[in-house]
């Protein structure tokens, strides 16, 4: 049993340098790159047109991105180290806009590497170098360190390589660079789950919609599924050859999207634990792929990286 | 005029017995004036160049002297100027000094200015070494290492706005250098740099592509596989400034490019900022250098390890690796096939090892996460690429590979290519994928 997507719409060189990361709302995929620039493609009209170009939104370039599950609230983190958040403007014009200043990096907070956005966008969390996590609060004009959380005695100081946070906004979830998995409660700033770890870098985590399951992937070239009622390990789904940089979720919590620095892209089905279809329209590196909300009829998903493009995929009516 | 100085750290003698041009300055004993010259007699006389350039440095030294001897008679500080490498603004050192080492300084300055006047006048080129021996027998205390003396050095032509060689004093190189138009008749294959002059010399007709690498071992290693001479790309020459490049190897290389411009060089750096900054270092230059010309190459050709290798290199070792049974693995077929190919293509370099060898091997290949400092390093070079205002190809290149370096957190040094494949062959690959023969 397998899936059928076929391309929708590439576009070429989305941006002048590798894109590492994208994010999606209902309406557009956000895509940041090695440029300085934010751009904004609209998935609601013919053509994927670029209807925004944020300049100078990260002097060195931008490794982070994420968006608010509500479309609202953006968040990027540019290699010279600055964390920045955007909003949708409130003139209506659907255009994005500066929003609160967070700030990023000294002693106490670290420098933040990856991040996350809650379902409104009035939380977000970062990991830094140290294998910290900052959380914070976001309303209108200001910005607030909620919670600092550290793994504890167990392992410091392991880079934070990935993170998310779970729709009910209750979990964080952070992948580290020596294999570790751990879980946070975010009321109480504890560990909830040290999960068994991959051994190798951990470049993407992932909550399942419903919250039930935790997805983690990276160097070690498969994807570990857990259960979080217990904390354990359910699942391993293999075949990827190359370091698995990015995974998301669908929004049935069907279907695992994944996308390797060989170029190949994945998606996994939850129910039958297998591969059902594999992409490749490069061989360069993906280093970020993600689902589009479902709007319509058919699934979506689009991929990027380092061949500068956008590739959107759509299902094919009617599966084999 | 009689002048005598001491204090805590340093004492020091000055006796001028006239004024203007002709005055001379006498900073040493009788005996530590013989060891100098004795120590001159090692090294070639040169041609004395009676250019205004260096007549020109004789009297600006002189001048400083005089200044200071002005000074000693109305009862002044003495000072010396000295231009910042860094900042490029003029501070003067000057003696009484408030600090241990302002005097320090002071003194070195003066005796290396000294030194400079006495090998520019007799037409001698000294090395740094025995520079920095005179200076050290003086006063072992004063000058403890080589790396502080030759930072004055570079003030000092700083200074003056010349480059180093212009005050006759050159770096004994500490880059080495193996190939056919070098003492091949020695039987030794591995010569020190030979000076940027010698480079006239040569005959590099025979010679198809010169490469540079950043470490001593795979330069050593790659010598030892007599690699230049039996290279698909034809002979060769092999160089390495075992990391940074001193300023003689750049001078070399700068010299083979301008002379022979179509023999390719290409350069072989590790993955990792200061694999990037070392080829930078090559192409354009540093900041702290600036004040020299003749050093760069701008044409080097960046052969690896790039951020692409680091993904082959990966598949090739994961195709050398026994397989591991996957249940869920649909695509078991198609990895199948594609470790075959892999296997045959890399046939030259694996004969010999059983599959206990490949094992090994991914044993020993690490990739290295980055520390904060080449972290930190690779913002900086970031930045620095970025405040360039026209970015050319390369410097784009730079840039993308520095942002997927921080990016995946990795670096890997050049030694992890010999340690998945032979080093010669992912070479022969390379120079001819370059030269466009595959």
């Amino acid at each position: 049993m397998s899936k059928q997507y076929l391309t929708a719409h590439t576009v070429d060189n989305a941006h002048i340098a590798n894109i590492f990361a994208i994010a999606a709302t209902k309406t557009a995929v956000l895509s940041a790159s090695g440029s300085s620039c934010i751009n904004v493609h609209a998935t609601n009209k013919d053509a994927y047109p670029l209807v925004q170009s944020i300049s100078n939104a990260h002097k060195l370039g931008c490794h982070h991105l994420a968006v608010s599950r509500d479309g609202r609230v953006a968040a990027s983190i540019g290699f010279a180290g600055e964390l920045k958040t955007w909003k949708i403007s409130d003139t209506g014009s659907g255009d994005w806009e500066p929003y609160v200043e967070v700030a990023n990096g000294g002693e106490t907070n670290g420098e933040a590497w990856a991040l996350a956005l809650s379902e409104d966008g009035s939380v977000l969390a970062t990991t830094t170098h140290n294998g910290r996590v900052n959380v914070w609060r976001l309303r209108d004009g200001s910005s607030q360190l909620a919670q600092q959380f550290e793994p504890g005695s167990v392992v410091t100081s392991a880079f934070g390589m990935s993170i998310d946070i779970s729709h009910d906004g209750k979990y964080t979830a952070t992948g580290h660079e020596n294999g570790a998995v751990y879980i946070y409660n975010n009321e109480t700033g504890r560990i909830v789950y040290q999960l068994p770890g991959l051994a190798k870098p951990v470049r993407a985590v992932a909550f399942s919609p419903a919250g039930t399951k935790l997805a983690a992937a990276g160097d070690s070239m498969t994807i570990e599924l857990y259960d979080l009622q217990f904390g354990e390990h359910v699942a391993q789904f293999t075949g990827h050859a190359a370091w698995i940089m990015s995974i998301d979720w669908s929004d049935t919590g069907e279907y695992l999207l994944s996308g390797a620095y060989d170029g190949k892209a994945k998606v996994w089905s939850i129910d039958k634990q297998a591969c059902v279809a594999t992409h490749s329209e490069t061989e360069q590196a993906l280093l970020s792929v993600k689902w589009l909300p479902k709007t319509g009829m058919n699934e979506m998903f689009c991929t990027a990286g380092a061949n500068k493009s956008l590739t959107f995929y759509r299902e094919a009516t009617g599966t084999a | 005029m009689d002048l005598r100085r001491s204090n805590r750290t340093s004492s020091f003698e000055i006796s001028v017995s006239g004024r203007g041009r002709d005055s001379s300055l006498t900073l040493f004993s009788e005996e530590s004036q013989a060891l100098f010259e004795g120590s001159l007699g090692e090294h070639v006389q040169f041609p004395k160049d009676q250019g205004t350039g260096q007549n020109g440095i004789i009297g600006r030294i002189e001048d400083i002297v005089e200044s200071m001897v002005d000074a000693l008679s109305d009862c002044q500080p003495l000072t010396l100027p000295l231009r910042s490498r860094q900042s490029g603004n003029e501070l003067a050192v000057s003696f009484p000094s408030t600090t241990a080492s302002g005097v320090k300084k002071f003194t070195a300055l003066l005796q290396i200015l000294f030194l400079c006047r006495q090998a520019l006048v007799s037409g001698t080129i000294i090395t740094k070494r025995v520079y920095f021996r005179n200076l050290y027998y003086q006063n072992p205390e004063l000058f403890e290492t080589q790396s502080y003396v030759d930072r004055l050095v570079d003030d000092i032509a700083f200074t003056f706005g010349v480059g180093r060689n212009e005050l006759n004093i050159v770096a004994a190189s500490k880059g080495l250098v193996a190939g056919q138009p070098f003492g091949a008749e020695h039987g030794d294959q591995v010569v020190v740099v030979p000076p940027a002059d010698a480079v006239a010399d040569l005959d590099l007709r025979p010679i198809e592509w010169i490469l540079v690498i950043e470490k001593e071992a795979t330069f050593r290693s790659l010598v030892s596989l007599r690699y230049h001479e039996i290279s698909v790309a034809g002979r060769g020459i092999l160089m390495t400034a075992k990391g940074y490049p001193d300023l003689a190897s750049r001078q070399f290389i700068h010299r083979i490019h301008s002379t022979w411009p179509q023999t390719p060089i290409y350069a072989l750096m590790d993955f990792d900022p200061d694999g990037v900054a070392i080829l930078r270092t090559y192409k354009r230059g540093s900041q702290g250098m600036r004040h020299e010309e003749r050093i760069t190459v701008p044409g080097l050709l960046w052969l690896g390890v790039k951020n692409s290798d680091l993904l082959e290199l990966q598949m090739r070792l994961l195709s050398t690796t026994p397989s591991v049974p996957n249940d869920g693995d649909r695509e078991s077929q198609s990895a199948l096939s594609s470790s075959q190919t892999s296997n045959s293509q890399s046939s030259r370099t694996l004969s010999q090892s059983s599959s206990g060898s490949a094992r090994r091997s991914q044993a020993g290949w690490k990739l290295l996460s980055m520390s904060c400092r080449d972290r930190a390093k690779a913002v900086r070079l970031l930045r620095t690429l970025n405040d360039q205002h026209h970015q050319d190809a390369d410097e784009i290149e730079l840039t993308s590979e520095l942002q997927l370096m921080l990016m995946l957190n990795m670096k890997f040094e050049i030694q992890a290519v010999d340690q998945v494949e032979n080093m010669a062959y992912w070479l022969d690959e390379r120079l001819s994928r370059i030269s466009g023969w595959i």
